[in-house]
């Protein structure tokens, strides 16, 4: 192994048996036993018989988490994890803190591992802060004496000095959080292990958290970083690896990996084409053809951030002519956006701004929307398009175009405190 | 840098040890996990360790009514209080043993996805943890045994003998065959979850097949054999004679019981150790 490598991996895979993960019942095994006994002698005459469908079933319930897995970590870094759900992250986790094994291929790892998959393992509610520290440092691996002289900065670090003595039990859910990450950070691992467990603690705490990784891989320590929070990815990690479906999909400088996951996991909405949409209202003289995203330069994107400034591209198309002979007394485009439990947040619509909508200009040329500094927080908006007259609509189409928005990378605000309060962002400050 | 231990980790073939080097580089957290237990322990409940003594006295009391003085089984003549109780504080050090870690796997499964640790570290803790109780009751035994020796008249006599020297090898192989036990429960309860319903039961079925409200001189001569191959039978027996005088001793059966509890804790450690790389898996 090379001196300068921390993780080597060779053809790692791991396997999975469906449907017989948790446990089987006495009563299941003992009547699978009875039966392949009996079913077995009619197999020899018969071949398309129960016993053995039933066995390639049992071979059709395996999956491969992880998947000829080949990778190096040097020594020193800090390597960021991606991936969708179930796309073998915390497989490959549990296989580098060695909770579980692999079915095949190897990992060499250098040095002493930590591994915080859940902070505040094996705490125990009835004993005090202090005393669990010395079991939790004592679960991860480090002894008695490492940990009394670090005690201290542990304490410190966590900000629970009043509470040390307090039993766990009437901690708050912060407070644990804050002691179990200091307790890992503090006790100098060669390679540290750290699944998504810091979007538990508050903005501050995180900021601290980051700090203190930067300084342990500064140390020349190996940390292996898996976060959804992408913001968190992009400060902390040089070097990024996208697993999809148990491979490793690409490993790279993390802006283009992040960019890549971006688009395995929105995958091109920038256009949406209306043509064909059956599921429409209105006389149809006019109809909405596409409806496509654009930033300030004029670049097509699939997604925006919160406080993007862009443009929505519409474009229009009509069959005839008959168009010209519309009534354009209370001509408008109006466009309504859903946040994804289907409640109203807002709309958009050229009455509102007086703007005069003129049909042959708009079929030839389209219309183009910009938004200034988008107020919306992170998630999946559905935008209604209407367009109509005095007299009647036009065209009408529902949920005709999906918005996607997500956080703005590396923003000096953290909003993550303001999640589960709504759809928007408010433009405020405190005196 | 290139000093650092390389740790490699892959598909383990066949057999691969017990791992005590791993069990002694862990030996902190064992003595911090049994500090813990007793801390614990102590802490939660308002009696505290007084449960240790109140539960076997109770126990005691129960029987040297029912057995005693309903069934009229003998006692070899000893004060029936000290009779059972001599017997239930060995005992109930075994079944503490054997029932606690009968579920090792199932109790400490959200740690055990979490981090890694050699895992016969639990079943060890709760085995040293375990003494607690038993020399707390063991100190009430005395207590008991001075108060019968000095100030109650009894017709027969009682006294510990030579064999006290033997009573750390009877708590050796008490807790051998309890962890052994145990390990061979937690390896099925792990994989056939139904199967902790058992264990109180067999533990109570164990109970009546070892010489604890009956003495093994009470058995008709040609069931004794019975008796005799369970492992338990000798150290009550023995443990009896240490303290009271009164009893079954005979090296052979002592050497027996010897091997028989090594045999049967290396092989729950062996499926255990077989069990606990998997156990993740499906538990």
């Amino acid at each position: 192994m090379d001196s300068s490598l921390a993780i080597v991996a060779n053809n790692l895979s791991k396997k999975y048996r469906l449907g017989t993960i948790g446990m089987s019942s006495l009563r299941e095994d003992i009547y699978q036993w009875w039966h392949k006994d009996k079913v077995k002698p009619y197999n020899n005459k018969e071949k398309n018989s129960s016993y053995i469908s039933k066995t390639s079933m049992i071979n059709k319930t395996e999956f491969w988490a992880l998947e000829n897995l080949n990778f190096n970590i040097p020594t020193g870094q800090v390597v960021g994890l991606i991936g969708s759900n179930g796309s073998g992250k915390s497989t490959l986790l549990k296989i580098l803190s060695r909770i579980t094994e692999p079915t095949s291929g190897e990992v060499k790892i250098r040095g002493k591992v930590v591994s915080l998959l859940e902070v505040g393992t094996g705490f125990h509610p009835e004993l005090t802060g202090r005393e669990n520290v010395y079991i939790n440092g004592a679960i991860l691996g480090i002894n008695r004496r490492d940990v009394n002289e670090r005690i201290d900065e542990i304490i410190d670090f966590a900000g629970v000095n009043e509470f040390i003595d307090t039993p766990i039990k009437r901690y708050s859910s912060g407070m644990t959080v804050r002691l179990g990450f200091s307790i890992a950070a503090h006790l100098n691992p060669d390679i540290m292990i750290i699944d998504e467990v810091l979007a538990v603690g508050d903005a501050t705490f995180q900021q601290k958290c980051l700090g203190k990784m930067q300084d342990i891989s500064r140390e020349g320590r190996t940390i292996i970083f898996v976060s959804h929070q992408l913001h968190m990815i992009e400060k902390m990690c040089s070097t990024t690896m996208l697993l999809s479906d148990g491979r490793i999909k690409s490993t790279g400088k993390t802006k283009n990996i992040v960019k890549e996951y971006l688009e395995e996991i929105y995958p091109s909405s920038c256009k949406q084409i209306l043509i064909k949409r059956k599921h429409r209202e209105g006389s149809g003289f006019i109809k909405f053809s596409e409806i496509s995203l654009k930033c300030t330069n004029g670049q097509k994107i699939d997604y925006v951030k919160t406080g993007d400034t862009f443009f929505l591209n519409i474009k229009f198309n009509s069959f005839s002519n008959d168009f010209k002979n519309l009534n354009t007394d209370g001509a408008c485009v109006l466009l309504n956006i859903d946040n994804s439990s289907k409640q109203a947040i807002g709309a958009m619509s050229t009455l509102a701004i007086d703007y005069k909508i003129n049909y042959t200009k708009i079929v030839r040329d389209g219309l183009k929307l910009k938004i200034n500094r988008l107020a919306l927080m992170p998630g999946e908006y559905f935008i209604t398009a209407f367009l109509g007259n005095s007299d009647n609509a036009i065209d009408w189409i529902r949920n005709a175009y999906k918005l996607t928005v997500i956080d703005r990378a590396c923003s000096k605000v953290d909003k993550k405190s303001l999640n589960g309060h709504g759809n928007l962002v408010l433009d405020y400050t405190f005196m | 840098m290139n000093s650092q231990k390389i740790t490699i980790i892959k598909p383990s073939s066949g057999w691969t040890g017990f791992d005590f080097a791993g069990i002694w580089q862990y030996r902190d957290l064992l003595y911090l996990l049994v500090r813990r237990d007793f801390l614990a322990q102590y802490k939660q409940t308002i009696l505290g360790p007084a449960w240790f003594v109140l539960q076997p006295l109770f126990l005691t009391v129960v029987f040297t009514l029912i057995f005693g003085q309903f069934a009229q089984i003998p006692t070899e003549g000893l004060p029936p209080l000290l009779f059972y109780n001599s017997g239930l504080i060995i005992w109930s050090y075994f079944s503490s043993c054997f029932s606690v870690n009968a579920s090792t796997f199932t109790t400490n499964a959200s740690i055990y996805q979490k981090v890694y640790y050699p895992r016969l570290i639990n079943p060890i803790a709760n085995c040293i943890s375990s003494l607690f109780a038993f020399c707390i009751q063991s100190i009430f035994f005395l207590l008991y045994f001075l108060i019968y020796k000095y100030f109650i008249q009894i017709d027969e006599m009682f006294a510990m003998t030579w064999a006290i020297s033997l009573i750390p090898l009877l708590i050796l192989l008490t807790g051998f065959l309890g962890l052994g036990l145990g390990l061979w429960m937690s390896v099925l309860t792990a994989k056939y979850r139904d199967l902790t319903q058992i264990t109180g039961f067999l533990i109570q079925s164990l109970m009546y097949g070892t010489p604890i409200i009956y003495s093994l001189s009470g058995i008709p001569e040609h069931y004794k054999f019975l008796v005799l191959f369970n492992p338990m039978t000798t150290i009550v027996e023995t443990f009896r004679f240490a303290l009271l005088g009164k009893g079954f001793f005979s090296p052979i059966y002592l050497t027996a019981s010897i091997i028989i509890a090594t045999l049967i804790l290396f092989s729950g450690m062996y499926f255990f150790r077989r069990t606990e790389k998997r156990v993740v898996d499906y538990i």
